[in-house]
């Protein structure tokens, strides 16, 4: 029995259809990351699940049990919110009791809960001070707690770190994990951050416009993504994508042109026989390239802008005529923005193909190792 | 503009506006200030000092007979009286309108909107209209001249609604949602989370509210019959100056006396919460 089950969930505004047929089974235990742009559709579809959005159609259940219906605070579920949503008149540890008391829990236990979820987010010395008085980690860690001390079947977190700064953010996402491997709850976590998605996830599910695109593994949709949305969105700074026309087909063997690259046709073989369109599009991730060597043909680029992060530097060369590349560089000496072209290398195994329409088209890896 | 007073408009924070805008509002205030000031100024005043050649802003001779002249009427009784139907009446006043206003701004009922525009329009309809039928109403069912008729009438204010409703317009929806997954209905909702919340709203409407009932003259003229009922404003008007006679010139004196003693509650209340007052006013008209 999953712990979270969506059968053909769907939601709408008036006439604007925001989640579309959503099918999704979450396992006991599993830390499931929803992932997408702005206005996707992750946080209706999470407060859809928690109950605070009902749902247009369709069906939901946790633990087994339909959940039309039934209250928000009934399901077993607990939110940790994006703004923490602390309530400003109340300590911490009233904050965290809060729903104990509505539950008419007796004060004694009520106590002995909020202490024991404080002991284990070391909140212990802040159980008397106000949310003014605690820093935005502190903050969250309370929103933690809250959501700890109901003892829920699955949390849900909806965007929960976006409101801290860069380095709070890495130590709350690890905190996070132990806590995960801790609890041994479900866990729904929003985030429109890939590298949290990629981090925490045991699978993610990538979603646009109120559909979902896929859902694997994090290496999975890294590797092979279904369409080229899914491998943009996923992977910082993003695959750079080259318009390619398909010159010749024969059974599973393509001939491709791009222009920049000699040599000027290169061949790639497909898992299976598909019938393509005449332009389609290469993926390839900035690890993928080399500055010097690869094992597959060559583009001539110029190098407009480098990026440099210390042990990595991006080069960014907008200007090539099949589609802008981002580069990344591992080396110890860096290229510097140039006027004239410099040869870049491709690890051809590793291209994605997109067909016209954006979906993936599987490829023969193997055969591309010896190309 | 010489460079010493920009370095001062810069230092100060303010700019070349505010060099018009600030003389205006100082000489408006001044202008709303000379009554009160004239009013305690006479309250200390000897009669015969009170009608002058030349005006006397500040007294020359100082005596408080006056106010003993105010304490021989049954002034305490209607202090008393005044104080409960203005505390009794505020109370119930922001408590229905803190309900009302966030029923109004957060809860989704179909006729809403329509229901916030009666309320508001009902403010035309002036208190002359009204107050002869409401008084057969109290005359019949046996409650003229009690608490119960000096406060029931002022309990519904529309005022505080408003003032409510703009308040409860801007308070963060993750509150609500937080709370109703902490199992939290309607009720609990109110009165734990969205009313403690609501200070600053409710300062303003009770010290708004609270002047209002304090100051009601009208209502509590009609509705009071015996000496013992009356309220301040309504017993203080027995002090003003009968035209033509000798005691306009004597009344004046104490009449102030017994107008300054009426308006130190609404003014203590006002200083002493002056700075929730002016953010619960402001509230909903700038972005906070």
């Amino acid at each position: 029995m999953a712990a979270i089950e969506l059968k053909n969930v769907a939601k709408s505004f008036g006439n604007v259809a925001v989640i579309q047929g959503v099918d999704l089974s979450v396992e006991h235990g599993e830390f499931i990351v929803f992932v997408g742009p702005s206005g996707c559709g992750k946080s209706t579809l999470l407060r859809m699940i928690c109950g605070l959005e009902p749902i247009t159609s369709g069906a939901l259940s946790i633990g087994g049990k339909p959940m039309q219906g039934v209250a928000p605070a009934k399901r077993g579920v607990a939110m940790v919110f994006q703004n923490y949503a602390l309530y400003p008149h109340m300590t911490v540890a009233e904050n965290m009791g809060f729903s104990l008391l509505m539950e008419r829990v007796p004060r004694k236990e009520r106590e002995a809960r909020v202490k024991r979820a404080a002991e284990t987010l070391q909140l212990g010395e802040l159980l008397g001070r106000r949310p003014k008085e605690l820093s935005g980690g502190q903050r969250q860690r309370v929103a933690i707690g809250r959501a700890i001390v109901r003892d829920p079947q699955v949390f849900l977190f909806d965007e929960p770190l976006s409101n801290l700064d860069a380095e709070l953010r890495v130590q709350m996402r690890l905190e996070l994990a132990k806590l995960h491997r801790k609890l041994g709850a479900t866990m729904i976590y929003v985030t429109h951050d890939q590298t949290e998605a990629m981090t925490l996830a045991d699978r993610i599910v990538v979603l646009r416009s109120g559909v979902i695109e896929q859902i694997g593994t994090p290496l999975e949709i890294y590797a092979a993504p279904r369409n080229r949305f899914v491998a943009g969105f996923m992977g910082s700074p993003k695959m750079s994508f080259l318009a390619a026309k398909v010159v010749r087909t024969s059974g599973r063997e393509v001939t491709l042109a791009v222009e920049g690259m000699s040599p000027a046709t290169v061949d790639i073989e497909l898992r299976k026989a598909e019938r393509l369109a005449d332009q389609v599009t290469l993926g390839i991730r900035p690890e993928h390239f080399r500055m010097k060597g690869g094992q597959g043909p060559r583009l001539q680029a110029r190098i407009d802008f480098v990026e440099r992060l210390g042990g990595d530097s991006y080069l960014h060369a907008p200007d090539h005529p099949a589609g802008g590349l981002i580069i990344r560089q591992s080396d110890a000496v860096p290229v510097k923005p140039d006027a004239m072209p410099v040869t870049i290398g491709v690890d051809w195994p590793e291209v994605h193909l997109f067909a016209a329409g954006g979906q993936a088209i599987e490829l023969k890896r193997e055969s591309l190792s010896e190309s | 503009m010489p460079q010493w007073l920009e370095r001062e408009l810069e230092e100060r924070r303010l700019n070349r506006l505010d060099l018009l805008i600030w003389p205006v509002g100082l000489a408006v205030a001044t202008l709303w200030a000379l009554p009160f000031v004239w009013m305690v100024s006479t309250s200390f005043k000897f009669p015969a000092d009170v009608m002058t050649q030349d005006i006397e802003w500040l007294p020359s001779r100082v005596t408080f007979d006056n106010y003993i002249k105010v304490f021989e009427y049954p002034v305490v009784r209607w202090g008393i009286n005044s104080l409960i139907q203005a505390t009794l009446a505020t109370f119930f006043c922001v408590l229905f309108g803190a309900m009302a206003g966030y029923a109004l701004a957060r809860m989704h009922f179909p006729g809403r909107n329509l229901l916030f525009v009666i309320f508001l329009a009902s403010l035309m309809i002036p208190v002359e209209v009204s107050v002869i039928p409401l008084l057969l109403a109290f005359v019949k069912v046996g409650w003229a001249s009690s608490y119960q008729a000096l406060i029931l009438p002022a309990i519904g204010n529309v005022f505080s609604v408003y003032i409510f409703r703009q308040f409860f317009l801007t308070f963060p929806a993750e509150l609500e949602d937080a709370a109703k997954m902490d199992g939290a209905g309607p009720f609990n909702l109110f009165f734990r989370i969205a009313l403690p919340l609501a200070r600053a709203p409710a300062i303003a409407a009770s010290v708004i509210i609270f002047t209002l009932n304090w100051n009601s003259f009208l209502w509590p003229l009609l509705v009071t019959f015996d000496e013992s009922m009356k309220t301040l404003p309504v017993g203080v008007a027995a002090f003003t100056p009968v035209v033509g006679t000798r005691t306009q010139i004597e009344g004046y004196s104490v009449a102030m006396a017994a107008v300054t003693i009426l308006s130190i509650p609404s003014l203590l209340l006002f200083c002493f919460l002056q700075r929730y007052f002016i953010q619960g006013i402001s509230q909903g008209s700038i972005k906070q």
